[in-house]
Parts: structure tokens; sequence; C-alpha cells
């Protein structure tokens, strides 16, 4: 996975979004993946986001973790509504997590995807495969109710 | 004092003008913004000015993505310990993690900041928001918007 416009802002990942505070994973949602370009730097890196819907966007890195690709990654996310947070966890490693605090329940909606958003100049983004699988909780907090297992994809332009 | 030492005298005093009045520039070049340290000053690898440069560096980026040209003025600049970011930016997501790692510097600024890890890949653009630069490296951690 690789994006060569990286300098520019651009990058490809691969991302799980799950829908937020009763509404569709465009609008308000957290999201939890792994992605080559970061911030305008040549940084492979686990990532995470969410948008709330007073229009309030956040992504943050993870640090510390193992970005070696080709191998299994696994993406959750978890609603805890008694204190209407998501944890986020990157890579199925409990410790790498983190918490988006202030986020009204879920929806039953998860997607994911592979895709990559080209900046200027318009560049060929290459990437490798990856088998990947995602899960999402919607009632039980901290017991995930669904998961999504995706295959190796294309990446979509 | 012979004609040559007389000669680089005016040399050197001219070169210190012009070092004088170049700091002057710089300095009356740079907008002005609150600096706060909030953690132990000798834990600090990087200062509140390197750390308006990166942030104004990647905010420039972003313009020049956005096409859009909100200018830039640096309103704060704080260095806090890492489990402390939400202290100052509430929408920051936190972990246990953050106990154990470096200073965090919260950069807040009027510019163009944009984003399109949306899941529909759209583009969207805020006038105020956020960087939180590790000190440990320089990089960026986050950022938020508004």
């Amino acid at each position: 996975m690789h994006a060569d416009d990286w300098a520019s802002g651009g990058f490809a990942a691969q991302v799980m979004w799950v829908g937020t505070d009763d509404r569709q994973a465009d609008d308000a949602w957290v999201e939890v993946g792994f992605t080559h370009g970061w911030q305008g730097s040549n940084v492979t890196t686990f990532s995470t986001a969410r948008r709330k819907t007073d229009n309030t966007y956040t992504e943050w890195r993870f640090t510390g973790m193992d970005t070696s690709v080709n191998r299994l990654w696994t993406f959750s996310a978890y609603y805890v509504a008694t204190s209407s947070y998501y944890a986020v966890i990157a890579d199925g490693i409990t410790t790498n997590y983190k918490v988006w605090s202030g986020h009204g329940r879920d929806t039953a909606e998860t997607r994911s995807t592979t895709r990559a958003v080209p900046r200027r100049p318009a560049t060929q983004v290459k990437s490798t495969v990856h088998s990947w699988s995602t899960t999402a909780s919607g009632a039980s907090p901290m017991e995930p109710t669904s998961t999504l297992t995706m295959e190796p994809s294309k990446i979509k332009r | 004092m012979n004609r040559q030492t007389a000669s680089a005298s005016l040399t050197l005093l001219a070169l210190a003008a012009l070092i004088v009045a170049s700091m002057g520039v710089t300095a009356a070049s740079r907008p002005s913004f609150q600096a706060e340290v909030m953690v132990p000053k000798e834990e600090l690898r990087l200062t509140a000015e390197q750390a308006a440069d990166i942030a104004s560096d990647r905010i420039r980026g972003m313009e020049s993505v956005a096409g859009e040209t909100v200018p830039l003025k640096i309103l704060s600049v704080r260095a806090v310990a890492a489990n402390e970011v939400t202290t100052y930016e509430p929408t920051a997501p936190t972990s246990d993690q953050d106990a154990e790692a470096g200073p965090v510097w919260i950069v807040r600024a009027e510019g163009t900041f944009e984003t399109s890890r949306g899941r529909s890949g759209e583009m969207r653009v805020w006038n105020s928001g956020y960087l939180a630069i590790d000190d440990r490296t320089g990089s960026i951690l986050g950022m938020g918007m508004p």
C-alpha cells in the first residue's frame, strides 16, 4: 500500500467506519485503520478519526506499533453506552486503543473499504493487498455484536 | 588603527548591523502568539517557535490542497503532557498509553484545515483547528477542527 503523493497530503488507507449518533457513516462516525501518508509525511501508521454531529472532526495516529504489511489486521470499535464513548482498537491488540468521548448510540451501519485519495499532482496509487477483518459492536459494551471480514481487494479510486 | 584594520572593523560593524536588522525583520514578521509550557522545560526538545513553524508548514500544505486561503494566524502554542491534551482540546482521543508518551505541543490556529479521510472521500474544510505535535520527534500526532 503506497501513496506516491504523500507529500501533498495524499494517502492510501484501509479503514473501518462505524456510523455514530444515529447517523450514517458518511455523516457522523468513528474510524480506525491503516494508512500510508499522514499529515504530509511519508509515514505508515495505524490511525483513527471521528466526526461528530456538531461538525467537529479529529484524527490521530497510533505510535509505537508494528506497521509491517502483508499480514492480518483486525480493527475493532466498541460503543460503551453508559459513558457515551467509543473505544477503537488497532491491529487487534487491546493496549493499542484510543477512546473517543461524547458520542450518542451507534447505528447498525458498519462499512469498510480500501481506498486512496490522490492529491495534486494526481499519481497512480499502488497497493499491496492485505487480508483484514473488522468488528463493531452496537448494544453490548465491549462485546462485539457483529464481525465483518474483508478479503483482499483492489483500491477504488 | 591602520587603514586595513579600520576597513575590517567597518565591515564587521556592517555585518553586525545586518544581522541585527534581519533578526528584527524575522521577529517582526513572525506573528505573536500565546505560548504556554505546562511541562518541565528541561523535558522539551522543541521550542514554541519550532512547534509553531511545524504547524504553519502543515497548514500551508492543507491550504494548497484545498485551494482556499484562510489567513494563517497562530493563536496559541502549548506544551503539555500527553495525558493532558484533552484538558485543552476536549475533542482529542485518550489512551492509557498517553501516560508513557512524551510531551505534546498543541498549536491552535486560524487557517485552512482540511481532510478527505471521511468514507465519501469528500474534502471538508474548516477555518480553524489545532495540530498536536510530538515533542520527541517533531511529527504530527493529530489534528482537530474547528
